[in-house]
């Protein structure tokens, strides 16, 4: 079943369902199955999300579904009541407040985000309000936050790969990462992140080789990057109403950590800035790897919590080359760009 | 994120603490008092170089700012969505900084919602309001816009004009007609304002900016401020565009195009002056400007 057929919407403090018709009619016994349906347990699903295994009762767009309960789940996701505020807080700004193990986060529809611990998720929904409007800032600011509690170090990147390992496109929001990401697909490359690209060490590997943990299955792009790639065949569901940007099922993706190759860092083409790859110094590569920090703000926090770069931060500094990537913001020169990186990358291992 | 930031006491020079707005409608010569400010701040032997430019150009509406420091990333957010958090965003944004950091607008000025909080939230604590004539402001307008004269005029007419960034680094901004637009900023009583006019600043610019820098709180040598203009000549500004490009161009048109002033006597028709003096003669007359095809 795809996730993207569910949703829930909150109302007077319950949740109505509105559950893809096969389930519905499975619910209410229209339909002769040999297994008996707990309800309880059959609404909860699991995911896999940036190396993390996730239980929820809530449907995640995107997201990459465990075809069963694993045996030890990391994060457990819920619709719940948040409060407010949190206690002793050591960061906070507009809407956000973080301590010691929490972080909570106001949403745009009066909704709220706590992230507790790394293990906790809790979704608010006001009243009236809908599940999967709030849902891409629980996937991405809201696992982030998670994410960063475990200590983790996380790119604002969309990662692909090819031929067994994989680069990290990083840019703001907004600059064309997942539209890259997109253009590269189509010359053979596979989507391992859009968005949210955790790395991690290879707990199996003496070398500790710098990993990228899947964030989903999906890209996220606005309508005109869709019909320019030719990718509405692909179209999925809005990312959020009125937004103007959709899920998009690339041609293939990875669903399992991949060796990361090199960062680049994406900037515009501009009259001081031609147009090129650039290896960027050694001694400059830490404050660019914390400015391309997923959630810069909330990276900077737990830098200055803990006191010390994370271990990941440290092999990847050594271990992975990053480059600034100046191309042109025009969707017609996409093309030369995604090959013009291709090219690059490939010569890395030469 | 690059900061606007003006580090005053590493440049010599004292401005006091806190956001300034620097405010216009577009194409009123908001750039060129940002560049005055920063060969101002820069003091070299040669013009600061227009795409590095001290006294930023980050713009209030700035969509990354809002990312940046509401931890939401803009580009899942409803225009009034980004409306609601942009008070908050700036305020947070000037109680961060340590020094004079200006920030430029072309917001109209108005409250979320009506009789609310300011859009540009209460943080700042003096805005300079740069006002065109619109006779020229169209010109530059079409051509920043690439975009025919009568459509710029039927923009600066619209009361409901509205700004949709195609690139999305931008908050939709609604800029409203030319009128409402100085007016807005002009009648508000939240923010001390003052007032300067292009034409002025053009034609004695020494004296308008020693004015300017006066009125927010800026004690420096007319040497200084001499050199600053001289390094903020069109001329110059003209000549590094044409070597190097300029980093806020809109259309194909070049950014500082001609900077003349009456400009509008060779292009515009005699019905096109007609229905900007038509649209906008009160206000024109109070920033005394000359109507010259209706009464």
């Amino acid at each position: 079943m795809r996730a993207s057929s569910w949703s829930c919407q909150a109302r007077e403090g319950t949740i109505e369902w509105r559950l893809p018709r096969v389930l519905e009619v499975k619910l209410r016994g229209w339909e002769c199955d040999d297994t008996p349906i707990d309800l309880g347990t059959s609404l909860m699903s699991y995911y896999q999300i940036s190396g993390l295994k996730v239980e929820t009762e809530l449907p995640l767009p995107g997201a990459i579904p465990l075809p069963s309960a694993p045996e030890e789940v990391d994060v457990h996701l819920s619709l719940r009541a948040v409060p407010d505020g949190i206690e002793s807080p050591i960061a906070q700004g507009p809407g956000w407040a973080v301590n010691a193990h929490q972080f909570l986060l106001d949403l745009p529809d009066g909704g709220r985000i706590l992230a507790a611990n790394g293990d906790t998720l809790h979704l608010e929904v006001p009243p009236g309000g809908d599940c999967e409007d709030s849902m891409p800032f629980l996937m991405g600011t809201g696992f982030g936050a998670l994410l960063y509690q475990r200590g983790g170090m996380i790119l604002h990147a969309a990662t692909v790969e090819h031929d067994g390992n994989c680069i990290s496109i990083c840019a703001q929001s907004g600059l064309g990462k997942s539209t890259l990401a997109a253009a590269l697909c189509r010359m053979g490359c596979r989507v391992v992140c859009d968005d949210v690209s955790a790395v991690t060490l290879d707990p199996n590997d003496a070398r500790q080789t710098p990993l990228v943990q899947p964030d989903g299955r999906c890209l996220k792009l606005f309508d005109e990057t869709i019909a320019r790639l030719d990718l509405a065949s692909r179209r999925q569901q809005p990312v959020r109403s009125n937004i103007g940007k959709f899920y998009v099922e690339p041609p293939a993706a990875l669903c399992s950590p991949c060796p990361l190759a090199a960062i680049y860092v994406l900037q515009d083409e501009k009259p001081h800035h031609p147009a090129g790859i650039e290896r960027q110094k050694v001694l400059q590569t830490a404050q660019i790897l914390l400015d391309q920090s997923y959630r810069r703000r909330l990276a900077l926090v737990m830098l200055r919590q803990s006191g010390r770069m994370s271990a990941v931060n440290e092999v990847v500094l050594r271990r992975v080359p990053v480059f600034q990537l100046t191309r042109p913001r025009d969707l017609d020169r996409l093309e030369e760009a995604a090959a013009a990186v291709f090219e690059h990358w490939r010569g890395l291992g030469r | 994120m690059r900061s606007p930031q003006v580090s005053d006491s590493r440049a010599g020079l004292a401005i006091p603490a806190g956001m300034i707005l620097l405010a216009s409608y577009p194409k009123s010569g908001n750039t060129w008092l940002r560049i005055l400010l920063s060969n101002l701040v820069h003091d070299g032997e040669r013009p600061q170089d227009i795409n590095e430019l001290l006294v930023a150009g980050t713009i209030a509406s700035d969509l990354q700012l809002l990312t940046d420091l509401t931890l939401l990333d803009s580009h899942l957010l409803r225009d009034d969505e980004i409306e609601r958090l942009r008070p908050d965003t700036l305020e947070r944004f000037a109680a961060e900084q340590d020094c004079a950091t200006f920030i430029k607008v072309h917001d109209a000025y108005r409250h979320l919602p009506p009789g609310g909080v300011p859009l540009v939230g209460r943080a700042a604590r003096a805005a300079v309001y740069v006002v065109r004539d619109p006779r020229d402001v169209v010109l530059s307008y079409a051509a920043h816009n690439d975009c025919a004269i009568g459509k710029a005029i039927a923009d600066l007419n619209d009361s409901a004009n509205t700004f949709h960034d195609k690139r999305r680094r931008q908050a939709r901004l609604q800029v409203c007609d030319w009128s409402g637009h100085v007016r807005s900023w002009l009648d508000q009583r939240e923010v001390p304002v003052y007032a300067v006019r292009y034409e002025d600043l053009s034609t004695d610019t020494v004296t308008e900016f020693m004015r300017v820098l006066d009125f927010i709180g800026v004690t420096v040598a007319g040497e200084r401020i001499a050199r600053a203009v001289r390094h903020s000549a069109f001329s110059e500004l003209q000549r590094q565009e044409r070597d190097k490009g300029f980093v806020e161009r809109g259309g194909h048109a070049p950014f500082f195009r001609s900077g003349k002033i009456g400009g509008w006597r060779e292009h515009l028709t005699p019905a096109q002056v007609r229905q900007i003096e038509n649209a906008h003669g009160a206000v024109l007359e109070r920033m005394g400007y000359r109507r010259e095809m209706t009464q």
